[in-house]
């Protein structure tokens, strides 16, 4: 699509856009929550026992569920923003080709 | 390969021979009750600290195949006003994630920092406790010779005394560890979420808060848990297990929040018993978005001779509502002899069972077990397998497998031993 009302060339591919769109939905976004159903989420990771610490080491077992817990949170709070980037891509990439069709039409 | 799985058994050694040595020597009990308190799981440490900094790994991954997808995206494929806007975006997103890959980096590198604290103790421990051995003897001695000994023995209490200062500064060195890796983990939190929040994540510091607010429940639990362990140990100071200790020798409490925001909530003891055996008995509630999901209990019975009898039973929801029931008994006697069942069914239709034996005798272990798996779909499989070993090399041993269901009858079957070998999938019933 090429829109030169501006005086300036506005080239659009919208299907290259969408593609990039289900590149963050398929490939992407299942990579990071691997991260947190996995990896931290994995036994002995997220639960790790107050007695692997020791008890003198309390001071580490009082704080570490608060970590797994931020890690949790954060990715879950990106997992929500490419859940924003692949729907507003799609939106794009559908109003682009929307766009195209109009402009098809009426010439 | 690590020394790291080496510390349990080394700590196990020094907290004996300091047992031992506080008889004679009562400092020796003092210096026993600080090995209770600096034993921990040094592997276990280790493990999870691997585990975090695969987690820094994936996130930088998953920058990068972003990174790799919108640059895929043409200069001339895309060259309106939105674009800037969009990789703009994209740019503060994998900025915040590259803070969040090295908040990981920094806990993995603190377990596994820990963990090898906890091993450099454990080397120090069975140092100090083989010398208060060695201590002990000379000390006994000393006050088998009438008047005499007294002086021999008032030194050798002087020793013990300042092997106690020793002791109690290496327990400080290992506290002021904990201390720091608790920093990482909840300092370099707060710090990681301020970083995000200058590079445009406004979530940050809520994920925080949230974070703390539910890992307050974890906490108090790990706290609970050191704090109850901690009284045990110094009531078990004399030894455990040799009978002078107090019956109850650890506590276990557990609250744990999972990925998919579902909480496990328990706790278990170990008790030992009168005649040098132990009891081990634990359960756990699962509780979810639909309320309690779950529940497991294992209670496990060990003899003084090396027997142990457990029996465990469970039930599961998952996420689509399907309950599935499990439990199962097994048992080893001291003599080698070992057996178990188990068995699972799931209102799904699903339901599966096994039943294994063995013996193992000297150099040759022989075990065999038989199972029967049916699946949902109304497909089921029997196996058997059985074999045996003598010095870690196999003698002989047989797999056997039907399978009936909507693919007909299929069989699958090995042998290999004495009178030669084969591996068919030709049911022996048709030859």
């Amino acid at each position: 699509m090429k829109d030169r009302t501006l005086g300036n060339i506005i080239q659009v591919n919208p299907e290259r856009i969408e593609q990039h769109g289900k590149d963050i939905d398929s490939n992407i976004t299942p990579e990071l929550e691997k991260v947190g159903s996995e990896t931290l989420g994995g036994d002995g990771v997220y639960n790790l026992e107050g007695g692997s610490f020791s008890v003198t080491c309390t001071a580490a077992s009082v704080t570490y569920p608060g970590a797994i817990q931020f890690a949790f949170q954060d990715l879950r709070t990106h997992l929500e923003m490419l859940k924003h980037f692949g729907e507003g891509i799609a939106t794009s990439a559908k109003n682009y080709m929307e766009a195209e069709k109009a402009s098809t039409v009426t010439s | 390969m690590t020394a790291l799985p080496m510390a349990n058994s080394l700590m196990d050694t020094a907290s004996t021979e300091a047992a031992i040595a506080g008889s004679i020597l009562p400092p020796a009990l003092m210096i026993n009750f600080e090995f209770k308190l600096c034993k921990g799981d040094p592997e276990t440490l280790d493990k999870a600290g691997q585990a975090w900094r695969k987690a820094a790994d994936q996130i930088d991954q998953v920058n990068q195949k972003l990174q790799d997808s919108v640059s895929g995206v043409g200069a001339q494929d895309w060259t309106a006003e939105d674009r800037p806007a969009y990789e703009k975006k994209v740019q503060e997103f994998t900025s915040q994630l590259q803070v969040l890959s090295t908040y990981c980096m920094v806990v993995g590198i603190a377990l596994t920092t820990l963990a090898y604290a906890l091993l450099v103790y454990a080397v120090f421990a069975v140092g100090m406790g083989t010398f208060l051995g060695a201590l002990a003897i000379e000390a006994a001695a000393a006050l088998a010779v009438p008047v005499v000994g007294e002086a021999d023995y008032a030194a050798a209490l002087g020793i013990a005394a300042t092997c106690l200062t020793i002791t109690s500064v290496a327990t400080g060195v290992l506290a002021a560890a904990g201390q720091l890796a608790g920093a990482a983990f909840a300092g370099g939190s707060l710090a990681a979420a301020a970083v995000e929040y200058s590079k445009g994540n406004n979530q940050a510091f809520s994920d925080w808060a949230k974070a703390q607010e539910v890992g307050a429940a974890g906490a108090a639990a790990n706290l609970l848990q050191n704090a109850g362990n901690a009284g045990l140990d110094f009531l078990n100071r004399g030894g455990g297990k040799s009978g002078k200790g107090f019956p109850l020798t650890s506590v276990d409490a557990d609250a744990d929040r999972g990925w998919d925001k579902t909480w496990s909530v328990g706790g278990g003891a170990t008790v030992d018993t009168k005649g040098g055996g132990s009891v081990d008995a634990s359960g756990h509630v699962k509780v979810g978005d639909h309320g309690v999901q779950g529940a497991d209990a294992d209670v496990k019975v060990g003899t003084k001779g090396g027997g142990e009898v457990e029996g465990k039973g469970g039930w599961d929801e998952d996420a689509d509502g399907n309950d599935t029931y499990s439990g199962g008994v097994s048992g080893k006697t001291a003599g080698g002899a070992h057996a178990g069942a188990e068995g699972e069914y799931g209102d799904d239709g699903h339901w599966k069972g096994k039943v294994d034996g063995g013996y193992e005798k000297g150099n040759s272990d022989t075990s065999g077990s038989v199972g029967v798996d049916h699946d949902k779909d109304g497909n089921t499989k029997y196996t058997g397998e059985a074999g045996n070993t003598y010095r870690g090399v196999t003698t002989g041993s047989t797999n056997q497998e039907v399978s009936t269901g909507e693919g007909g009858t299929q069989y699958k079957g090995s042998y290999t031993g004495a009178g030669g070998a084969y591996d068919s999938e030709k049911p022996p019933w048709e030859s």
